[in-house]
């Protein structure tokens, strides 16, 4: 189990963002609103319920008391009956061999009577007294075709009336289980004796007005009501279930109980007087019609609700989940080894805050890769170049100064100033000094080197100059000014045999610093310029590229180039302009105001040998 | 964006609640349907009484006229208060007495309604009638004259009736026994019938009893001395002489044993039942002697010896089902124009056929012939309309009806057991008549 929990708990912790917001807004959801719709329908359908139930039986409680009412009502009348002297006189003076003129007197006088209360009272069909000669007196209610006195099963009601002892009985008649005549009966006794019998009296109960004690009761849900004798006899009902509550076994049965063969939710009373029962019958269907109707409702509003709030929840989800995703695949082009990535940010939130940083840590390593790296790389490969050339400078500059020493002591000068010369012009492309210098020190290094060259081409090289001293105290990475002096030496005069004058110009362009190196040796080749000048415009890394696959020949140029370009940016470098057999210029092209932390970079990069 | 959705969020969850609240809203409008469900619609009642009750023969159909007129007209309620035999003209007399009129009523022609008129308790619908020429017209006109007094009229006449003479032609052969065409051979029927245990004529002392004294006083006087009974205060002769025709036709064993006590459905059920072979009944009856058309026969009453208005005289004229309005109802706005509509419907064409075809009732309004479709015994009563030389209207409404069923039909066991004379009878007859 704890294991389950722990696997599950696993499973969650791997899923993706995107999943587990889904996951958690839609529990957070479906949970809530299926709770919410069970309880509501579980509470709303037990009260339904229950009201139907207590209606059913505050219904029945009501039929229980009219029936009393109506039972009483009954009793008094036949009591009535009882105390009615006329009635009373005829029956005990009742004789077979009577004239007929006392005979209608006699009918005349016990009609009259019962026309009176049989017309008066809505319960009563027909009311007869039989008088124990066999004379029926009686009085039918001309509603109905047939006679109390064809109808009634008199032998039947005597016999039962007499368990009555004079007291009011119910005989029921019935045509299988269906009561079609229901009679209220009594013995008529003699007052005298109290036990020899001198009439029976029989009244005649309107059925339908059975029905008028309850039918005024009746709801669209509680139709089917029934009075059902103490035999089950079915008494009055206005359903169509009769066969099935004349079989109901009520016995022991606490109402309400629901009868789950016959889908019906049954309550009973027992009325007291006479013992009959009053039934209802509320059908399950027609019951729960209204629960199912709330059900439905219920699963519609929470079916609708849980897809609005899913998409809700969706849109949601996909507003964090997008910019985390975008920031995720930035990392990832970071790990494969992209260093210019960058994220798009559309927001202000704590997401826009961190594509906002991302954005510039990703600029960061990408100026990391690109200026420092690569310039170092650039500057080891110049250093190497260097190393090559020269054996050990320390040992060159140690030699060189003994040189100097032993020119000093045998007196040559011009020895002695090439050395130095020589000396000065090492130092500075060994240098350990590797602070930014100004242009005035980097053009003192190119008169050395002029001054030693021409030890060597004596008058055949110039070195003109033409600064504008603002720019004197502008300062620019060592050795930017001297290859490019040394290669307007090497093309313009070592390959001429003319005298060769190197123009030197520094002036100001705007918001640029602009020197321009010129030789009057014999140019370039129009095809060769542009090419150069082409790999001279290369960004950084097709250069790059391209050095990885060929040899690089012109180290000098490329190298001022590349270098320029990585610490001022790809807008700067050199360019070359000529003319075959006239001139050819190489323009540097640098920026006035440089950011001074590039300075710290560089600074420290080149103290990390 | 996330504020947005916020609020959006919100939005919903408010608009789901309201729809929770709606739904359940909703509901107790149910529950409470339920409880309204018997709150009923108040109806403007119309209280209607005939005859035509109980057992009577057209008490079905009407109760269907009715019903039909309640769908027809919702907006109504007919409660019907028809009562069958002696209980109809006490009910509708108190009712009327006590304020508690109804709104349209049948009641037969006679001194009854003669005195409501009198009263004032009938609505006159002489107006109305001439404003619906086409309705008024519908009827024959020889029997508006029934209705209307002093020029007025008041009611709108649909029954005809007779008081036939009614025999169970299949006793007759079954016993030999020839049919009566003479008072001597009535009373051959009678002996013969009474060998055979068969009660010769189905009699008691109600007021449709009487109806065999009523044919015997039309037989003796004619229609003169029995459409105006009294003469110089007293009763005309014919209506004591019958007395004697009867008393004869009881000594002889005629009638039931119990024919004092005997009730009118007991009576006419003896009939009905082939254990009596005669009866003298109105035309209605033939409404209940549908399934025997031709076990049963209607014959000309038996001629008497002093036969002064001749051989073939018939009892005859407008039955209860002469409809009228009370002046009430025609007073009050909410019920006047339903109980004119309930007037037309109780006698219009289709009322009248219904009536016909289903009880064998004698239209009085004109009818298609090709859609009537009257029983054999119904034509046979036609015929014996037909043949009548003398029409004459019931006794029992010349004299006063209540006094006829209450006093007269009651005290005629006393006459006939001889403890009173037909003179003392009418004597005290006549002192309760006020109505001359």
């Amino acid at each position: 189990m704890n294991n389950r929990v722990k696997r599950a708990f696993k499973v969650y912790k791997n899923l993706s963002i995107k999943k587990k917001l889904l996951l958690i807004l839609n529990i957070q959801i479906i949970v809530p609103l299926v709770l919410i719709g069970f309880m509501s329908y579980k509470i709303c359908s037990d009260i339904i319920k229950e009201k139907s139930i207590e209606y059913s039986q505050d219904i029945l409680s009501m039929i229980q008391l009219r029936f009393k009412d109506y039972s009483r009502n009954l009793s008094v009348i036949s009591q009535d009956l009882r105390y009615d002297k006329r009635i009373y006189d005829i029956l005990i003076r009742d004789s077979i061999n009577n004239d007929p003129i006392d005979d209608y007197e006699n009918a005349d006088t016990v009609t009259n009577v019962l026309k009176k209360v049989v017309q008066s009272r809505d319960e009563i069909q027909s009311i007869s007294f039989l008088s124990f000669t066999g004379k029926n007196y009686y009085f039918d209610n001309n509603s109905k075709k047939s006679s109390i006195k064809d109808i009634a099963p008199y032998p039947e009601i005597s016999v039962r009336a007499r368990e009555g002892k004079g007291s009011v009985v119910w005989y029921l008649d019935c045509v299988g289980k269906r009561v079609e005549n229901i009679y209220l009966a009594r013995t008529i006794y003699d007052q005298d004796t109290f036990t020899s019998e001198i009439g029976l009296m029989v009244i005649l109960v309107k059925k339908e007005f059975l029905e008028t004690v309850y039918h005024d009761l009746e709801t669209k849900n509680l139709q089917n009501i029934a009075i059902i004798s103490g035999n089950n006899d079915l008494i009055v009902s206005k359903t169509s279930n009769n066969e099935y509550l004349a079989e109901l076994d009520l016995e022991g049965k606490e109402s309400p109980w629901i009868d789950k063969n016959a889908g019906a939710l049954i309550s009973h009373v027992q009325i007291e007087d006479p013992q009959w029962k009053a039934v209802t019958y509320i059908s399950l269907k027609v019951l729960n019609e209204e629960i199912n109707l709330l059900r439905t409702w219920i699963i519609l509003v929470i079916i609708l609700s849980i897809s609005i709030l899913s998409i809700l929840s969706i849109i949601i989800a996909l507003d964090f989940i997008n910019p985390i995703n975008r920031l995720v695949k930035g990392m990832g082009k970071v790990q494969e080894g992209q260093s210019n990535v960058h994220v798009e940010v559309d927001r202000e939130d704590e997401l826009g805050f961190l594509g906002k940083a991302f954005n510039k840590m990703a600029q960061e390593i990408h100026h990391l890769v690109n200026g420092i790296y690569r310039e170092q790389i650039t500057r080891k490969e110049a250093e190497i170049k260097a190393l090559q050339s020269q054996i050990n400078p320390h040992f060159l500059f140690n030699t060189l100064e003994s040189i100097n020493w032993m020119a000093q002591l045998n007196n040559v000068p011009e020895i002695s100033e090439t050395v130095s010369d020589l000396s000065a012009l090492m130092e500075a492309s060994i240098g350990r000094d590797d602070r930014l210098i100004t242009l005035e020190d980097e053009f003192s290094y190119a008169d050395k080197y002029i001054s030693l060259l021409k030890r060597r081409f004596e008058d055949r090289i110039e070195l003109v100059k033409n600064i504008d001293s603002q720019v004197l105290g502008i300062k620019i990475p060592r050795l930017l000014i001297q290859p490019l002096i040394e290669n307007a030496a090497y093309h313009g005069v070592e390959m001429c045999r003319e005298k060769g004058i190197i123009n030197l110009n520094a002036y100001i362009e705007g918001e640029n610093l602009v020197i321009e190196v010129k030789d009057n040796g014999m140019g370039i080749e129009k095809d060769e310029l542009e090419q150069l000048n082409e790999k001279l415009s290369m960004d950084n890394n097709t250069y790059f590229k391209t050095i990885a696959s060929k040899k690089n020949k012109s180290i000098g140029i490329e190298n001022v180039n590349r270098r320029i370009k990585l610490f001022y940016g790809e807008n700067y470098g050199l360019e070359i302009v000529s003319r075959k057999g006239v001139c050819t210029v190489v323009i540097v092209r640098i920026p006035m105001q440089h950011n001074q932390t590039r300075e710290g970079y560089y600074v420290q990069g080149a103290n990390s040998r | 964006m996330e504020r947005r959705t916020r609020y959006a969020l919100l939005f919903i969850c408010i608009a789901m609640l309201n729809f929770t609240a709606s739904c359940t809203y909703s509901k107790d409008a149910g529950d409470s349907e339920l409880t309204q469900t018997h709150i009923q619609e108040k109806k403007i009642k119309l209280r209607f009484i005939s005859s035509w009750g109980g057992v009577d023969s057209k008490a079905d159909t009407l109760r269907q006229i009715l019903d039909e007129f309640g769908e027809d007209y919702t907006e109504a309620e007919v409660i019907n208060e028809s009562m069958f035999g002696e209980d109809f003209l006490p009910k509708i007399k108190t009712d009327f007495a006590s304020g508690n009129e109804q709104d349209v009523f049948g009641l037969w022609p006679g001194s009854d309604i003669r005195s409501l008129v009198k009263a004032g308790k009938v609505a006159d619908i002489t107006d109305l009638l001439e404003s619906e020429r086409e309705w008024k017209g519908s009827f024959e006109e020889s029997n508006w004259s029934y209705t209307t007094y002093e020029g007025r009229t008041y009611g709108v006449p649909l029954e005809i009736i007779y008081e036939g003479f009614f025999v169970n032609k299949d006793l007759f052969e079954k016993y030999g026994v020839k049919l009566p065409e003479t008072y001597d051979e009535l009373k051959a029927a009678v002996a013969e019938f009474k060998v055979h245990d068969i009660i010769p004529i189905a009699y008691n002392t109600l007021a449709e009893g009487t109806y065999l004294y009523q044919n015997i006083i039309a037989m003796l006087g004619g229609k003169e001395a029995v459409e105006n009974p009294y003469s110089r205060g007293t009763i005309n002769s014919c209506y004591i002489e019958a007395v004697d025709y009867v008393k004869e036709l009881y000594q002889l064993g005629a009638f039931p044993k119990d024919a004092f006590t005997m009730t009118s459905r007991d009576r006419n059920n003896l009939f009905k039942n082939k254990k009596a072979a005669m009866i003298t009944q109105g035309s209605w009856f033939v409404g209940d002697l549908k399934d025997m058309q031709s076990s049963v026969d209607i014959i000309p009453f038996p001629r008497l010896e002093k036969n002064g208005a001749g051989r073939d005289v018939l009892i005859y004229g407008l039955g209860n089902g002469t409809f009228y309005m009370s002046r009430k109802a025609w007073e009050d706005p909410a019920k006047k124009e339903l109980s004119i509509k309930l007037l037309k419907k109780l006698t219009s064409q289709e009322s009248a056929l219904a009536f016909v075809n289903q009880c064998g009732m004698i239209s009085n309004v004109k009818l298609p012939e090709d859609k009537m479709n009257y029983s054999k015994l119904a034509m046979k009563g036609l015929e014996l309309i037909k043949s009548s030389r003398e029409m004459i209207g019931p006794p029992d409404s010349f004299v006063d009806r209540t006094v006829w069923e209450e006093y007269i039909a009651k005290r005629f066991p006393y006459v006939l057991e001889g403890r009173e004379t037909a003179q003392t009878l009418w004597d005290e007859a006549v002192k309760r008549t006020r109505n001359f």
